[in-house]
């Protein structure tokens, strides 16, 4: 997946309207809740086979800092 | 297998959250979580007091002169002690020369509760054993926890597993991780922490509102385990039974979420159209939910006499269960 796919991909996953850019920062949409972030588990797993506690996912604020948190490895070009 | 469930009258809708909770619309609570209402226990209602209404139902059909052990599994008791199930005995008029006992559990409860069953028959210990879920999470749930009013029901259900069933239930799969214990939790009002502290809020580190008196669930925390548990649970179950997922009529998980069922299933690896998440009228009842499904399936045609099912819960604890049953 690379980033832009990521970017649409979780913008339809917490069901936001705006478009993500990697300083957005998913802490200022009311979307970005408990069910926003149990869809986002699941997404993570499923898309790159890992597992974050719920410490590291709460600490997510800007896209570029749930791209670090997955691994910029794990992203293609 | 004769099961009878009950619900409390009493209806919370998801219009009814949405107006307290206007930043969750009734629509993203149903496509999430699968959930259009739940039922709440009454206040002066207990999970004592349901599973003496669905053992009543039960015994429209059924002689209760027969049952010669009680299984009940709760974590709503109405006292420390005695045990529910003995008031459970004696509210419902069975005859004194009978076992009873209350186990704690909750979402793995109904499989646990089939493998004491089986148990008790096969050792001839008992010949009727008489298995009780009944749980009124609503009461553990703080007022302003959206999350956990949205989810969870009451609910109580009873089934009758009789000496004659033993055959039909399989081989189980069981497991326990006690790592998780502080993940689904009541902090207060037992032993470790006995004093409720007078409903305190407090604000955690991860900005969700607690309260130390009240069900705490780290919804993460709980979804990683299952992602993680769930699928080697069932290859177990499948491998103790010698059966694959083909050989399988059909599969009941307990009712967590519609979400996360949705990708449990995708992640073992089941058809969808012998996969049952159907919560919409019920949420999640904890221990009922499975017995409630299997309800549901018997009396709509889903299953059928003959068909092997596979039943698994997972929660609280950890704790997590599996088993195939022959209808």
């Amino acid at each position: 997946m690379t980033i832009n796919e990521f970017l649409i991909q979780l913008a339809n996953l917490i069901e936001i309207e705006d478009e993500l850019s990697l300083d957005s920062n998913l802490k200022d949409y009311e979307e970005f809740d408990s069910m926003a972030i149990m869809s986002l588990v699941a997404f993570v797993h499923k898309n790159f086979g890992k597992q974050f506690n719920a410490r590291q996912l709460n600490q997510v604020d800007t896209v570029e800092s749930l791209i670090e948190l997955i691994g910029r490895e794990s992203f293609t070009e | 297998m004769r099961i009878v469930s009950y619900l409390p009258d009493s209806i919370l809708s998801n219009e009814e959250l949405s107006e307290l909770f206007p930043e969750w619309t009734p629509k993203k609570i149903e496509k999430k979580l699968g959930v259009r209402e739940r039922r709440i226990s009454a206040p002066d209602e207990t999970a004592l007091d349901m599973a003496v209404k669905a053992c009543e139902k039960l015994f429209e059909s059924i002689d209760r002169n027969i049952i010669d052990f009680i299984l009940l599994c709760t974590q709503s008791p109405d006292f420390f002690l005695p045990t529910s199930a003995c008031i459970l005995q004696d509210r419902l008029g069975l005859r004194t020369e009978i076992g009873a006992l209350d186990y704690n559990l909750g979402c793995s409860g109904y499989v646990y509760g089939l493998s004491l069953a089986k148990g008790l028959l096969s050792a001839s210990i008992a010949e009727n054993v008489l298995l009780v879920v009944s749980e009124t999470y609503s009461k553990h749930i703080h007022n302003q926890d959206k999350g956990n009013r949205s989810i969870f029901g009451d609910a109580a259900s009873a089934t009758l597993i009789s000496k004659d069933m033993l055959p039909k239930i399989h081989e189980f799969a069981l497991g326990t991780d006690g790592r998780g214990w502080n993940n689904l939790i009541i902090p207060n009002g037992a032993m470790r922490n006995r004093h409720r502290q007078q409903a305190i809020d407090w604000i955690d580190e991860n900005g969700v509102l607690r309260n130390d008196d009240m069900l705490y669930m780290n919804g993460p925390e709980i979804f990683n385990f299952t992602i993680k548990a769930v699928p080697v649970l069932i290859k177990q179950v499948l491998q103790k039974n010698n059966v694959n997922m083909d050989d399988i009529d059909y599969v009941i998980f307990h009712q967590a979420n519609q979400y996360m069922l949705q990708y449990l299933r995708e992640l073992v690896g089941v058809n969808e159209d012998k996969f049952f998440i159907d919560m919409a009228e019920t949420g999640n009842t904890v221990s009922a939910t499975i017995p409630i499904a299997l309800e549901k399936c018997l009396s709509d045609g889903r299953i059928k006499s003959g068909d092997k099912v596979l039943l698994a819960g997972f929660g609280v604890g950890y704790s997590y269960g599996a088993t195939i049953i022959t209808i």
